[in-house]
């Protein structure tokens, strides 16, 4: 190959980043997820001690921000692998639009399951 | 005498460009590298053999070869330090070939050449030196020993994956002069290696650092360039 | 057949140095080598490289007329004094252009490049990268000449050089290692830059392809070589590699240890010790071991840097302690490294004037396969990494301005055919035979008879005996058969091809060695063991005459500036 022929790959950065970014997120949510469901709550897990927990500020805010976490960090992972597997050009474009399908289901699917509590 | 067996992968484009493998057998005295043996085998026992060569003394880069299935440079390498019987000998893998136990380095090359291994300069020099204090200095320790021998490009899973990755050492030598206090390269340089068929291909699989026989860290280097590039993003610093 | 203004042949410092000047002079330049520019021998060295930089503590009141001086005296006056006085007044801005350019030199505290002393200077004058000076050099050159836009013909292996009718160089003829046949490239001039001659030599610390078959290659285009006598051993080479253990390892304070376990260098120079420079130094160690006060009787001594302590030692030489560990298995901070004089430096080479040119119009030469000269009788150590730079500019410059300042372009293109077409019937004459000398016991022979007849110590009839075999070495090289024949990365060839060079370059150095009835520097008589100043402060030049033993002739050496002395250190 001459230098000539070698192709730049574009973009590349905030991918990284927030794979790293949402990498802490899920450290700290897996952590408080944890530490409150395995350590904490064990003898109490009955539906209005859970209910409770799940309606606290501190708590939805925790909860959202996994469900973003997990949601962007899993598919950009998955993208990621994807990409080094030839997804280029069309397939590319294609590849993006579909997850970014399935992450705005699962998040609107994650919003509504957590929708009771929340209006409670 | 003690002996050592060679077992020696052949390829001969100009013949039926076979891959094979041969044994040989070596002679020695008291000790013995590996290159020393090749140039037995070429010299005695069979001419055809091809092998690159030129310092014997580990500094030039050009012995680095597949060796009892690990990355070595052929001439630092001593049989006596190797457990297994017969010596194997392996061009570099996942490398074309051109004939033998050399292997076809133009993409390396290329690709080296590509992310401007050179100082940028657009401010006057000083008459004298530019100053550079030790601890700057130090920074450059690990990238500037190396010796582009390949071991690195060569043992990478996302090089194997994509033709136009510019790889380890490539990207450890976009670092060596990113960290240099006299380099005043801005998106020059950058734009080189600031994507994903620069550093964002490496997913610090840390293959390159066990090749290494300088043992010098190729991924380290790339993780400080990918938070450089967030740095300069975020906090518009470019050094 | 490839055109381009002016071929350099090899990669080495050098030749990258000439690349980078012809380049941003505007000339069409190409670089051939045998190996990528960056994998050429200069990587390898590793003490440094001088400049009356003035950087040391010590070394305030450095100049170059000081930094002249040193050079003169250590070449036993046969430098060319107004040669040695250039290459000392340009070693200050090109090493602050190297240091511009990118190389990581070691830093002092307050920033400026460090510096160590070294053997035969009057002051640390030494600039230094750790103990990979040569390595951070050659890198540095080679991604200058990438940032210059030189092309590398990277493992392109040159067999000839081309003059044309009006006797001009005009072009080369090389053999395309990895696509595998020969090509004719035009020029209208060339500059060898090849390196040393050391494996002619059977103990030499030098690459593997530092042969003298690029000075060869100007030998038989009539270019005289000079001084091919004075062999520079250099005193700490490893017991069984012969690797180099730098000058710098004494440089930071190591000693040298005898089998009694003295420092014996106080019998040969008080004052400098350890430092004292490379031939006296080696002609001790030599004496200690013939005298049978080697380690245990045997042929070596020990140099020895426990003293230093591991953090010195880790942080100025660390690349010595890992070959000395990987090479000869023994870690310096424990224990000490056994040594031996090895031969390391060729003093000689093809004869130019201070900007590179030859007696052949068109043909340039720069580096350790040239010979200015600047080393005389005795190189100093970090003087060659020097000459490289401020030759190989300088060469460059000069054909720059003879390729510009020509009238008529692109002439000699049926010559280098011609060329082209002698190199195919030779290599079918070679290819043919099936049957002849076997060139590796030709090549074993040579460099066997090197070390024996023209070592360290001289005389008379053993070099009689070396140069007659030499030459009968010399006509049998012509009866080789090759083993294999394809086309590919044929090393079997090149090794036979270079091999016949090999031997034309060390009848010279025999033939010269022979003819000096005095001892001078490196070149070291038992039978005649005083300089001769009166009969013999002068060059040797040596002229090809075909098969067989040189012709030799004699040129003046330019002083001018300081009266042979006696060495004293
Ligand atoms: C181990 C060691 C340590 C040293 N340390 C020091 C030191 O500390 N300080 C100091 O000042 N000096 C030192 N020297 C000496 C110095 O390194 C050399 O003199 C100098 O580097 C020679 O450089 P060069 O450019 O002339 O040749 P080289 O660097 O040898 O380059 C020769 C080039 O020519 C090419 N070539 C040769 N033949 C052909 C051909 N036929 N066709 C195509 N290409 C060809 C090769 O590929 C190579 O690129 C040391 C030498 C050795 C051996
Ligand atoms: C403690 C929690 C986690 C941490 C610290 C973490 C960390 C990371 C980091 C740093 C990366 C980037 C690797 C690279 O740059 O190549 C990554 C990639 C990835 N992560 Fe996670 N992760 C965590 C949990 C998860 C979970 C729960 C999933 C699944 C939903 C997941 C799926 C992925 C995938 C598919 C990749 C891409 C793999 C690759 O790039 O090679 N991770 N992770
Ligand atoms: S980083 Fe190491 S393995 Fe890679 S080319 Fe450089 S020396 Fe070789
Ligand atoms: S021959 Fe130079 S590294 Fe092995």
């Amino acid at each position: 190959m001459r230098q000539e022929v070698l192709r730049k790959g574009e973009g590349g950065v905030w991918p990284w980043f927030l794979q790293r970014i949402t990498a802490v997120l899920l450290l700290y949510g897996l952590t408080v997820h944890l530490v409150v469901l395995h350590v904490l709550n064990i003898g109490r897990l009955t539906f209005d001690n859970i209910g409770d927990r799940l309606g606290s500020g501190f708590f939805v805010f925790t909860d959202f921000l996994l469900l973003f976490a997990v949601v962007f960090h899993g598919l950009n992972g998955v993208r990621m692998v994807l990409l080094d597997y030839g997804f280029q050009g069309s397939k590319r474009t294609a590849l993006d639009a579909a997850l970014v399908v399935i992450g705005v289901a699962a998040i609107a699917y994650g919003i509504w399951a957590f929708w009771p509590w929340l209006t409670d | 005498m003690p002996e050592a067996t060679f077992r020696i992968h052949r390829y001969d484009p100009e013949r039926d460009g076979d891959r094979r493998w041969q044994e040989f057998t070596v002679p020695y005295e008291s000790s013995l590298t590996v290159l020393e043996g090749l140039f037995y085998i070429q010299e005695s026992l069979d001419g055809s053999l091809s092998f690159r060569y030129c310092c014997r003394a580990a500094v030039c880069g050009s012995c680095a070869m597949y060796i009892n299935g690990r990355y070595r440079l052929a001439c630092q390498t001593n049989v006596k330090n190797l457990e297994d019987a017969p010596i194997t000998v392996e061009p570099l893998p996942h490398m074309p070939l051109v004939k033998d136990l050399v292997c076809d380095m133009t993409d390396f090359f290329a690709k080296y050449e590509y992310v401007k291994p050179y100082i940028m300069h657009d401010s006057k020099y000083p008459e004298k030196e530019t100053l550079q204090s030790p601890e700057d200095r130090r920074k450059l320790d690990n990238p500037v020993d190396c010796i582009l021998c390949g071991s690195c490009y060569s043992s990478c899973p996302s090089v194997w994956g994509e033709d136009n990755y510019l790889g380890p050492a490539a990207l450890l030598w976009a670092y060596r002069f990113e960290a240099d206090t006299r380099d005043e390269a801005r998106k020059a340089r950058v734009s080189s290696f600031d994507n994903e068929r620069g550093v964002y291909r490496c997913h610090t699989i840390t293959n390159c650092v066990e090749a290494c026989p300088k043992e010098l860290n190729p991924t380290e280097a790339v993780q400080w360039l990918k938070g450089a590039a967030v740095r300069r993003r975020i906090f518009g610093r470019w050094k | 057949m490839i055109y381009h203004e002016l071929i350099i042949v090899g990669g080495g410092l050098a030749g990258l140095r000439a690349a980078i000047e012809a380049k941003r002079a505007g000339v069409d330049v190409a670089v051939l080598s045998q190996v990528y520019p960056a994998r050429s021998h200069s990587g390898a060295a590793q003490g440094g490289i001088n400049s009356a930089l003035a950087n040391h503590p010590d070394s305030a009141d450095d100049t170059p007329e000081k930094h002249t001086f040193d050079t003169v005296k250590g070449s036993d006056y046969l430098a060319d004094q107004d040669a040695a006085k250039q290459m000392c007044e340009d070693a200050i801005p090109i090493l602050y252009q190297m240091e511009h350019w990118g190389c990581p030199f070691s830093r002092f505290d307050d920033g400026r490049i460090a510096q160590r002393p070294f053997g035969g200077a009057g002051y640390p004058r030494t600039c230094y990268g750790t103990d990979k000076t040569g390595h951070y050099l050659l890198h540095t050159c080679n991604n200058e000449a990438i940032k210059a836009g030189v092309p590398f013909y990277t493992e392109w292996f040159v067999t000839d050089i081309v003059s044309d009718s009006d006797g001009r160089a005009c072009g080369v003829i090389a053999y395309d290692m990895t696509a595998g046949g020969f090509e004719g490239f035009q020029a209208e001039a060339v500059v060898i830059a090849t390196g040393g001659a050391g494996r002619t030599y059977s103990n030499s610390t030098n690459a593997i392809i530092s042969t003298g078959f690029g000075a060869s290659l100007a030998y038989r285009a009539g270019v005289p070589l000079k001084d091919m006598e004075f062999i520079q051993f250099h005193p700490t080479g490893l017991l069984t590699t012969n690797i180099l253990m730098t000058e710098g390892a004494r440089g930071e304070g190591g000693y040298l240890i005898n089998g009694e376990g003295e420092r014996f260098m106080a019998k040969y120079a008080p004052k400098a010790m350890e430092l004292a420079p490379r031939d006296i130094t080696s002609r001790s160690i030599w004496t200690e071991i013939l005298e049978g006060r080697g380690i245990g009787g045997k042929q070596f001594v020990h140099l020895d840097l426990r003293h230093l302590g591991r953090e010195k030692i880790m942080e100025r030489l660390p690349g010595i302690r890992d070959l000395s560990i990987h090479f000869e298995g023994v870690d310096p901070i424990d224990e000490p490294i056994p040594i031996v004089p090895s031969q390391h430096y060729t003093m000689g080479g093809i004869d130019t004037d201070v900007d590179g040119r030859t007696e052949l119009p068109g043909l340039f030469a720069a580096g350790e396969c040239a010979c200015v000269s600047v080393h005389g009788a005795n190189r100093l150590g970090g003087n060659s990494l020097l000459e490289t730079l401020v030759f190989g500019r300088r060469s460059g410059a000069a054909a720059s301005e003879y390729v510009s300042g020509l009238a008529q372009r692109r002439r000699g293109a049926p010559e280098v055919e011609k060329a082209l077409q002698r190199m195919d019937e030779k290599l079918a004459a070679l290819t043919s035979r099936s049957d002849g000398e076997d060139p590796y016991a030709i090549r074993a022979e040579m460099t066997e008879t090197m070390k024996e007849s023209f070592g360290i110590y001289r005389e008379e009839q053993i070099m009689q005996t070396g140069l007659d075999k030499l030459l009968a070495l010399n006509e049998r090289v012509h009866d080789v058969y090759l083993r294999h024949t394809g086309r590919v990365f044929n090393l079997d060839m090149i090794r036979t091809y270079e091999l016949q060079g090999m031997v034309e370059v060390a009848l010279t150095t025999a033939a010269g060695a022979l003819n000096r009835t005095e001892s001078r520097g490196s070149h070291s008589r038992t039978d005649y063991l005083a300089r001769d100043d009166e009969n013999w402060l002068a060059h040797t030049l040596a002229y090809r005459e075909p098969y067989g033993r040189p012709r030799l002739d004699r040129k003046p050496v330019t002083l001018g500036l300081y009266e042979p002395q006696e060495r004293k250190y």
